[in-house]
């Protein structure tokens, strides 16, 4: 659609633009909504640092993982040109693994600066889903995480994408998702308006995406992604991912 | 201020420029993300120790502007596998 902008002459992708504007709208809304988590403005800033480190390291590490089987089946032509495997390292990054890399770095904030963990995480809830529809949008202007080939109503088609198939109508999964990430956000922002036990909120959360996650990875296109036991590597991740926001809802930290 | 927290300090600050600066340098836009994210637990770990410390205050900006606009020039596709197109399998 729209992969990349000029300003001033420099070429912007528009992805890392969009997640970008994700981020700091999801850091505002956690710095208007954390007085009721008795979590000082600095803190929310600073955490927030720390969980965007562990996003872009996370979602990086688990797009290696799934590349390994890839790079080894073809490791000879790869070495014929070594800057094939940069061209590989160099791009793509999956939500699963920045979600849990971003949890690990909220984790380490609270260890290290002594801050409750569950408080600290209860209260981003609602920015990640909102960080990442905003990303979603992003996907949807680069033409990634494109949806199956669907010919109804509301289909999309690529006319200049690099990475969506040009010319053939898709189903239009990114804005599917964004839509339900946004709503999803929103609807955590409703729920926590009331004093809640920390872990309801990032129980809820975990509970609704990983049973979309699962449901929406059969509407996408892109199947040159990892597939474990039949089903991708997202899918595989929200079934172990569901028991642990079901646990973390019904038993919540007193 | 002790000697500790202002040299974490002025690390930070260092590192928040120097990453700036790598803004323009393309595909190396990496190494200024990663300078950044040093400079940034450096100034954090400064201001806890020193609230009132304006010097680590402008490090963690420096690196929060510098993190975010190597990742805009950096980023081009999440999730997208586009990069293993020109595999032959």
């Amino acid at each position: 659609m729209l992969p990349t902008i000029t300003v001033f002459g420099r070429t912007i992708a528009m992805y890392g633009l969009m997640i970008t504007l994700g981020i700091i709208m999801g850091v505002m809304i956690a710095i208007i909504r954390r007085s009721k988590y008795n979590i000082s403005k600095d803190d929310v800033i600073f955490s927030s640092c720390y969980g965007g480190i562990g996003l872009v390291v996370g979602a990086k590490l688990l797009f290696i993982i799934t590349i390994i089987p890839t790079i080894i089946a073809n490791w000879n032509f790869i070495m014929s040109d070594i800057s094939l495997l940069n061209e590989a390292l160099s791009k793509g990054f999956v939500f699963y693994g920045g979600l849990i890399g971003a949890v690990i770095g909220f984790y380490i904030y609270s260890r290290i600066y002594k801050i409750d963990f569950m408080m600290l995480i209860d209260l981003m809830a609602p920015s990640i889903p909102i960080i990442h529809g905003i990303g979603r949008m992003g996907c949807f202007f680069a033409g990634c995480c494109y949806g199956m080939h669907y010919d109804g109503p509301f289909h999309l088609v690529f006319e200049h994408s690099t990475v969506a198939p040009n010319g053939i109508p898709l189903f239009p999964i990114q804005i599917v998702e964004c839509v339900f990430n946004i709503m999803a956000g929103i609807l955590l922002i409703f729920y926590t308006r009331r004093q809640r036990k920390p872990g309801k909120a990032i129980g809820i959360y975990i509970i609704y995406y990983s049973i979309m996650r699962f449901l929406l990875e059969f509407l996408r296109g892109d199947i040159s992604r990892g597939i474990v036991l039949n089903v991708s590597t997202s899918q595989l991740i929200s079934i172990f991912l569901l028991p642990i926001g079901i646990y973390l809802f019904l038993k919540p930290k007193k | 201020m002790d000697n500790k927290s202002d040299g974490k300090a002025t690390a930070s600050l260092v590192l928040g420029i120097v990453s700036l600066v790598f803004i323009f340098f393309g595909t190396f836009a990496f190494i200024g993300m990663i300078l950044a994210i040093i400079g940034l637990v450096f100034g954090i770990s400064a201001k806890k120790e020193n609230p009132e410390d304006g010097k680590a205050k402008a490090g963690i900006v420096l690196c929060i502007i510098g993190l975010a606009l190597c990742t805009i020039s950096l980023l081009a596709c999440a999730a997208c596998f586009a990069s293993l197109a020109f595999l032959p399998f």
